[in-house]
């Protein structure tokens, strides 16, 4: 049975309630190709994918799912068949459509939010979106560093507030495969994590630093919970 | 004592992970100075002010795990035993 060595690490009960969740993942880029495929391969029921993006050259170095081949091709669709071919317990549904327009809304039936976007002013806008009680997994990574992040509107600090001097005028942010991987995979960990109810970075950043191997969590506080 | 961390890129190139000011009841502008002369380092400086001495984009900063700009940026009060961590942020997907 394909989920046999994670039964055998979390049980039947939760791999059950994987089974049921729903994850809409936001980019698939450096970090949105290799959190993808891992919801898939624990078995989560159903993964949006969203990206409007198309494969560009520079985009080989670190997003797993491409190749030369798929220069000029939409992301979703050549993410979409990779993720199909793993197995077929979970549905995945490609979505290309642009995050900051007007009328976008995210699916009634998510369990929350996976951002592996590349620009603060989508993930505000995505953020907006987002119903109340739902988990937003953030995570951003640049050189050999990046930051994950679980919040939820109403119960916790707004993105836009724990990012508020965030500088998106560079626009060729300097990334490579093993930190994005890497910062991925925590991500990956943390989804997880919410969808067993268990979240570990509820309202407080991992900052992780891998040119020394050093990780750090600082809590957060906002005016919201301070007055409280 | 207030206590300033410095995490990822700014860690690295000030050598430096903290650094305890001893103070009480000063601006956050104050403080980047009091910690410059600290360390010995003006990149602190140049990576939370910009020349007119007001707050450069890029550099996210927390007092006690509450972002600047929901407080009154560089203007906000800092306490003794207040923690100001300064990170970059990490943009990219």
């Amino acid at each position: 049975m394909i989920f046999d060595r994670q039964i055998a690490f979390w049980g039947e009960e939760k791999q059950a309630l994987l089974r049921k969740s729903s994850v809409f993942v936001a980019g698939v880029g450096g970090l949105g190709c290799l959190l993808s495929e891992i919801l898939v391969r624990s078995g989560i029921g159903r993964i949006y994918i969203c990206d409007k993006g198309i494969v560009d050259e520079p985009d080989l170095n670190r997003q797993l799912f491409y190749t030369q081949k798929d220069i000029g091709r939409k992301k979703i669709d050549v993410a979409s068949e990779w993720l199909s071919k793993i197995h077929n317990y979970s549905e995945v549904i490609p979505l290309s459509i642009d995050i900051m327009a007007d009328n976008f809304s995210l699916p009634d039936d998510i369990n929350g939010v996976s951002d592996c976007l590349d620009n603060f002013e989508t993930r505000f806008s995505l953020w907006a979106t987002l119903k109340e009680d739902l988990f937003y997994v953030h995570a951003g990574v640049e050189e050999h560093f990046g930051q994950i992040l679980t919040i939820k509107k109403g119960s916790s600090s707004e993105l836009s507030d724990v990012f508020a001097n965030y500088d998106d005028s560079i626009r060729t942010i300097p990334v490579c495969a093993g930190s994005a991987s890497v910062i991925s995979s925590l991500a990956s960990t943390e989804v997880i994590n919410n969808l067993f109810l268990e979240p570990k970075l509820l309202n407080t950043l991992l900052i992780v630093d891998l040119s020394d191997f050093t990780f750090n969590k600082v809590e957060l506080s906002s005016q919201d919970s301070e007055s409280s | 004592m207030a206590t300033v961390k410095f995490y990822t890129l700014l860690r690295l190139k000030l050598g430096i992970s903290e650094v305890e000011i001893e103070t009480d009841n000063i601006s956050l502008k104050e403080l980047i100075y009091l910690t410059k002369e600290a360390i010995n380092n003006d990149l602190v400086i140049k990576k939370v002010l910009d020349d007119d001495g007001k707050l450069r984009r890029g550099t996210n900063i927390l007092v006690n795990g509450q972002n600047i700009l929901s407080l009154d940026s560089i203007d906000t009060i800092i306490k003794k035993d207040d923690v100001v961590g300064l990170f970059p942020i990490g943009g990219g997907g």
